[in-house]
């Protein structure tokens, strides 16, 4: 599968009202989806809808990974929080998310500004309405976690809520409508933050990984290469980008070759003979 | 510049916890059960880290000083090192903590007191010449500020004449040592490359300039200085870099008056050498002619010896050939 130009913010969301905001800010279409989990997409971000709790949040993102296709995404499970410490309507982010029923824990790395508070976040199977414990309460980012990180980096998996209920305000008496407009209105900091994080993992992408592909697809085109062979071939070829970074490698010496160790064997040889330089200097 | 702190809970009472984060008021401040909670788990991007790095402030449990990795010695019979912080403030591209760490998170173990005990009975064991470093897991002086690490060492490490301190630093960050006497069994070894290798690889850390002023001062002030032209870089150009990179060093510091002088080629072990050549696929350094010595990536040995013999030539004029020390494996 072709690499998107963007990278792509994949949103794993519990409830449908949840969603609704997202749907229309980010310009997501109905996207197939199975078991009760419908995805949307955009062209290049993802968004499904997991049902609420922790399992079904783990599956929804496995099943959006799945579909999505992509190992170079940021993943976000936005959703609604009970709090005691901040107000309802507040966005935060969760700097560490815990699971209460096996105590594990997970520390999501910001490396990149969060306009938005960070609080610890607790995950319980059961709706909460002890706000006397801090931090916050949902119950769907200990299942998301450590799923999403079987396709990221702690640096790229993230959880952004906003507060629907506090002591003063119960979780009882929440509505759809009211969990909608909850959302809609933590829509700006979200979109900073997917933003930035967007652009920070775009500006450590491989941008010479596209090149090396485009040289390997002319290759296999051509020969045929074990396993072993196509291993030193991709070594060849990085050194091969090192070396010569605006250049390509020797096709007029190795397109007559045949024999697949014979067209390792000239590109090597052929390597040897470019300098190596070095890299361009720290800015 | 520390924008997130982790603390372990044990230290969180810690009087050089408080200290240091009284230093970082708007941080915030994340408690963990044990730094490995955060520190170097699965699913890390060492690179992503090195943007915003955070730092986590624990308690060292276990052995505190270790036998140093062969080759480390500049003389003596006995070496060891110890790590007070794990990682480093600078982002060299040959480094090999890039390949050793799946974090690149600050850890500071703040029992400072541990460090200093084991040190002094690692040292009563044996009469013989013994060593100790600082600077294998992180640089000894960069976050100096914030930790005040030597200036404890300054009142607590040994002061026998067969017991010896290697302080190993690209840091410039020299203030604690200026402010008192010069310690005869310390070193300051600095390391230092080329200002073209400096520049395209040793990202964040003090220029060449600024290294080679810090290391003046201190001989200037009656401290122990080394150098250290560790890793050697091969590439197009590299003779002449080098040979005018000892030629200006050494217009600045009285070689007569230098500890040691140490040197290397590049070289990572295998298993590090892969990850960090998928931190940075692109990196030049890495296309270089590097070979699988016996598990440890470098370059052929000929090339890496021929290296070593081209450097013993251009410091011959400046220092004696016996306190230059090889180091290639």
């Amino acid at each position: 599968m072709a690499r998107p130009r963007n990278v792509p913010l994949c949103f794993v969301l519990a409830l449908g009202c949840e969603a609704k905001p997202l749907l229309g800010e980010f310009g997501f279409a109905a996207a197939g989806g199975a078991g009760g989990m419908p995805v949307y997409h955009n062209g290049c971000d993802w968004l499904v809808v997991a049902g609420v709790g922790k399992v079904a949040a783990a599956a929804a993102t496995g099943f959006l990974a799945a579909k999505a296709g992509a190992s170079d995404c940021v993943w976000l499970n936005v959703g609604i929080a009970g709090s005691g410490e901040l107000a309802v309507g507040s966005c935060a982010a969760a700097h560490r998310v815990q699971d209460a029923d096996s105590g594990e824990s997970w520390y999501p790395t910001f490396v990149s500004s969060v306009s938005v508070p960070t609080l610890s976040l607790t995950t319980c199977s059961a709706p909460q309405t002890d706000y006397s414990r801090p931090g916050m309460f949902d119950m769907e980012a200990s299942g998301f976690v450590p799923a999403a990180l079987r396709f990221s980096t702690g640096e790229w998996v993230h959880v952004f809520k906003v507060i629907s209920d506090n002591d003063a305000d119960d979780a009882r008496a929440i509505s759809a409508k009211g969990v909608a407009a909850l959302i809609a209105a933590g829509l700006p900091a979200l979109r900073q933050w997917s933003e930035q994080l967007r652009q920070a993992k775009g500006d450590l992408r491989d941008h010479d990984a596209d090149k090396r592909a485009g040289w390997l697809d002319r290759i296999d085109s051509r020969w045929r290469l074990t396993v072993y062979q196509r291993h030193r071939l991709e070594r060849l070829l990085r050194a091969w980008a090192g070396r010569d970074r605006a250049g390509e490698p020797p096709w007029e010496h190795l397109e007559g070759i045949g024999d697949p160790q014979a067209l390792l064997d000239r590109l090597e040889t052929e390597l040897t003979r470019l300098p190596v330089q070095l890299g361009k200097p720290a800015s | 510049m520390i924008e997130t702190i982790y603390l372990e809970r044990d230290v969180r009472d810690h009087f050089r916890s408080r200290q240091i984060i009284e230093r970082f008021p708007d941080a915030r401040v994340i408690e963990c059960e044990r730094y490995g909670e955060i520190f170097n788990r699965k699913a890390q991007d060492f690179r992503a880290q090195k943007l915003r790095p955070s730092l986590i402030l624990a308690g060292k449990a276990g052995r505190f000083v270790l036998p140093a990795p062969a080759g480390y010695g500049v003389g003596g019979a006995r070496h060891y090192y110890f790590s007070h912080m794990l990682n480093c403030l600078y982002d060299c591209r040959y480094c090999f903590l890039q390949g050793m760490y799946r974090s690149a998170h600050y850890v500071l173990f703040v029992n400072f007191e541990a460090f200093a005990e084991e040190i002094a009975l690692t040292s009563n064991e044996s009469d013989a010449e013994t060593w100790f470093f600082s600077g294998y897991d992180c640089d000894s002086l960069a976050l100096e500020p914030v930790t005040g690490f030597v200036s404890f060492m300054l009142e607590r490490f040994p002061e026998h004449s067969k017991t010896f301190l290697e302080l190993r630093t690209k840091s410039t960050q020299i203030r604690p040592l200026l402010g008192v006497a010069p310690r005869s069994n310390w070193v300051v070894a600095f390391s230092l490359s080329p200002d073209s290798v400096a520049r395209a690889l040793e990202h964040k850390a003090p220029s060449l300039v600024r290294r080679v002023a810090a290391m003046r001062r201190l001989q200037q002030a009656g401290w122990s200085v080394g150098l250290r032209i560790d890793p050697m870089v091969m590439y197009d150009g590299w003779e002449s870099d080098y040979r005018e990179f000892a030629r200006w060093v050494f217009a600045q510091l009285d070689g007569s008056n230098l500890h040691s002088v140490s040197l290397g080629g590049f070289r990572a072990p295998k298993s590090f050498f892969e990850k960090m050549v998928r931190l940075y696929p692109a990196e030049s350094l890495f296309a270089g002619p590097l070979v699988d010595n016996d598990g440890v990536i470098g370059y052929p040995s000929p090339m890496a010896r021929q290296m070593s013999e081209f450097m013993i030539g251009e410091l011959a004029g400046y220092v004696a050939r016996e306190r230059v020390f090889v180091c290639n494996d």
